[in-house]
């Protein structure tokens, strides 16, 4: 095609016209997300605290008292253990449910609204549930293990179970979630699949299951792992409501120690730079799942 | 290869009736076509024979078993369903090896790691993968039995369908409109190569489609279905000449058939349009249906007038659209292109019939004798 004048022209424009209706967008996503982290990163390489009127670069200085802190490491590691029991036990947990509904055919709807209700309600409100649930003599908890011969403990106060209790009240959170995207990753099975199944002589469930649900779930899996532990790593309310972090800070999390560090103690550099760790932990994840589910769709 | 019985056959969904007591029996190794519109029941009716439904009542048989309480694997049938349902993350070996793997290794075999170590599950793995060869190249898949389905064509998709309904030998093969993904000119090649496929194996088939004309040209002998009855069961030349009902008539034949509405008077001789025409009822009297295939139609002087709307030249022949005053609706007759080329600058001409069906209101058939040509 002939490169006229008025083509390049007309290109040109067309871009033009590209740039700018992405702009409302671009305005909002650097102010909104963009540019908060980059100065979150930024200040996390000064040494200001708040309401002072000066900062000085400190480069890498932050990270390295980061380094030798041993409540950092401390609040690293439970998150980590954290995340890695609520996450599997939120996955498969939503998995079976959502299995299980599935296969029921009244009362569908009951189900999944009671499941989910946990997802959608105000966690704060329900952690002060879940205290009352946990309280050692008159909890609900341990007055149904005492019946049925269960060991009971002071569930929150006792360092060894205390991060476990804010697993169980995570799981019991985030499970509907998890639930509603395997539902609708079964939903999107075709039946015929099966049907398929039958006729070449396999209607059993563990069959059913491995040749063609879990397989089809593939994708769904990788997005609910990715959304349940960027969810899982976020857990702050709990702590913040129930343990501050305690008891002997055996439930001291990333963003609380953020928190605690960045706005009860106002230093706020060094609290920018726990979130720069706790932004690339999260961002790591995002990335994963991203590959995970190119890989599937192009060899998959 | 054992034949395919049906005995009486209902089934509703709620509150409609999809299957009304069909009954029909399939001849062994014959290719029976079960042929009717959207939702006359004849996909619902397979899924019966398969297994994958129930029906309310009725019983089906496979050879002399009575199989209504044996589950679809328990039935000795092959399905290919419409969408292939071909195991997306499985290979095309691996889709096609499914069957023999469910029926010759156990439970324990089948498991993924802890199986291949079992003693004999090699032994019988390589049986399988030689019985996939042996099925895949004569369909031409032997070149892809690595490759995923998504990385398929449509038609190759098809043949693997095949490839796995035919690795297990079974009693019959169910098709349910497996050739309709597929664009018309694969359409017409597939249709040939499902034919001399199931002759050569002499396996029964059953075949539902809503495509007359793939019907006609495949099976044996074809089934019509509307609104859950079996309208009539015979070879597809019978139905093209003999249909038992106005629906019939109407579902096979391309172009459709015209329907003239004429009185039969108490002598049983014809009008149409207050014109006499050459045949004669054998019972009944008052309004009736006649209808005319497009070839058993032709331009004669004594004929009942008709306007010319258009030709549609076909190459091998022409089809004259024409316009009866009195009659709702186009006559169509089909003409040789030379006899079609003398109409050209006439917009009137007469139209006489051959050879007529004659059908009541409700569409029954009446019986017709010619009665000697009125000639000028």
């Amino acid at each position: 095609m002939r490169k006229t004048p008025s083509s390049s022209g007309l290109r040109r424009a067309e871009a033009l016209a590209g740039y700018m209706l992405s702009l409302p967008a671009l305005i909002l996503m650097w102010a909104m997300l963009l540019g908060p982290a980059v100065s979150v990163i930024l200040l996390s390489l000064t040494d200001w605290n708040f309401g002072e009127a000066s900062l000085r670069w400190v480069g890498l200085e932050n990270y390295g008292e980061l380094w030798a802190d041993r409540v950092f490491w401390i609040s690293l590691k439970n998150t980590i253990i954290y995340v890695g029991i609520s996450v599997p036990a939120t996955v498969f947990l939503g998995l079976l449910a959502a299995l299980l509904i599935e296969s029921v055919s009244h009362g569908r709807a009951f189900y999944r609204a009671a499941f989910f209700v946990p997802v959608a309600s105000t966690l704060l409100a329900m952690a002060l549930v879940w205290e009352f649930m946990f309280h050692p003599t008159v909890g609900f908890i341990n007055q149904l293990f005492g019946a049925i011969g269960l060991p009971t403990a002071d569930w929150l106060q006792n360092p060894g179970t205390a991060l476990f209790a804010l697993i169980a009240i995570g799981v019991w959170q985030n499970l509907g979630l998890a639930m509603i995207l395997f539902m609708a990753g079964l939903t999107a099975i075709p039946k015929d699949l099966y049907e398929a199944l039958a006729m070449d002589g396999a209607d059993d469930a563990w069959e059913r299951f491995r040749r063609v649900t879990w397989p089809m779930l593939g994708p769904s899996l990788v997005f609910v792992v990715a959304i349940t532990a960027i969810r899982s790593f976020q857990v702050f309310e709990t702590v913040a409501v129930l343990t501050e972090g305690g008891p002997s800070k055996s439930t001291e999390v990333l963003l609380y120690t953020m928190v605690q560090q960045g706005f009860t103690f106002l230093r706020s550099s060094y609290g920018a730079a726990i979130t720069v760790i706790f932004l690339i932990f999260t961002v790591s994840l995002t990335l994963l799942q991203t590959v995970a589910l190119e890989r599937r769709t192009h060899y998959g | 290869m054992p034949g395919v019985k049906l005995r009486d056959i209902t089934k509703q969904f709620g509150t409609t009736q999809v299957l009304r007591g069909v009954s029909l029996a399939v001849e062994e190794s014959e290719f029976l076509a079960i042929l009717g519109p959207s939702g006359c029941g004849k996909s619902t009716l397979l899924r019966i024979i398969a297994g994958l439904e129930t029906a309310d009542s009725g019983e089906v048989f496979i050879g002399d078993r009575q199989v209504d309480s044996l589950p679809a694997k328990a039935r000795d049938l092959a399905m290919v369903f419409q969408s292939y349902a071909l195991y997306p993350y499985m290979t095309v070996a691996a889709n096609i090896a499914l069957p023999l793997e469910m029926r010759r290794l156990s439970a324990l075999q089948r498991l993924p790691f802890l199986g291949a170590i079992l003693p004999g599950t090699r032994a019988a793995r390589d049986l399988i993968a030689r019985d996939v060869e042996a099925v895949a190249s004569p369909l031409g898949l032997q070149g892809l039995l690595g490759r995923k389905p998504a990385q398929l064509s449509g038609g190759q998709r098809q043949r693997v369908a095949l490839a796995r309904a035919m690795v297990r030998h079974p009693a019959a093969f169910l098709m349910d409109e497996p050739l309709s993904n597929l664009d018309a000119r694969l359409r017409a090649d597939a249709r040939a190569e499902i034919v001399s496929l199931t002759r050569r194996l002499g396996v029964t088939t059953l075949y539902v489609t809503h495509d007359q004309s793939e019907a006609m040209a495949m099976a044996d002998r074809v089934a019509v279905m509307e609104g859950g009855n079996l309208l009539q069961l015979a070879s597809p030349q019978t139905l093209y000449d003999d249909p038992q009902s106005l629906a019939v008539a109407r579902f096979v034949g391309t172009p459709p058939i015209n329907i003239w509405t004429i009185e039969i008077a108490g002598n049983g001789s014809i009008t149409c349009c207050g014109q006499r025409l050459p045949f004669h009822a054998k019972s009944s009297s008052g309004p009736a249906l006649m209808g005319l295939r497009p070839e058993n139609l032709e331009i004669h002087q004594d004929g009942i007038p008709a306007r010319v709307l258009r030709l549609e030249r076909l190459g091998m022949e022409t089809l004259v659209h024409c316009h009866i005053a009195g009659l709702t609706g186009t006559t169509i007759l089909r003409l040789t292109p030379s006899a079609a080329e003398q109409l050209i600058g006439f917009e009137n001409v007469k139209l006489m019939p051959k050879k007529a069906l004659l059908f009541d209101l409700q569409g029954n058939r009446i019986a017709v004798a010619e009665s000697a040509r009125i000639d000028a």
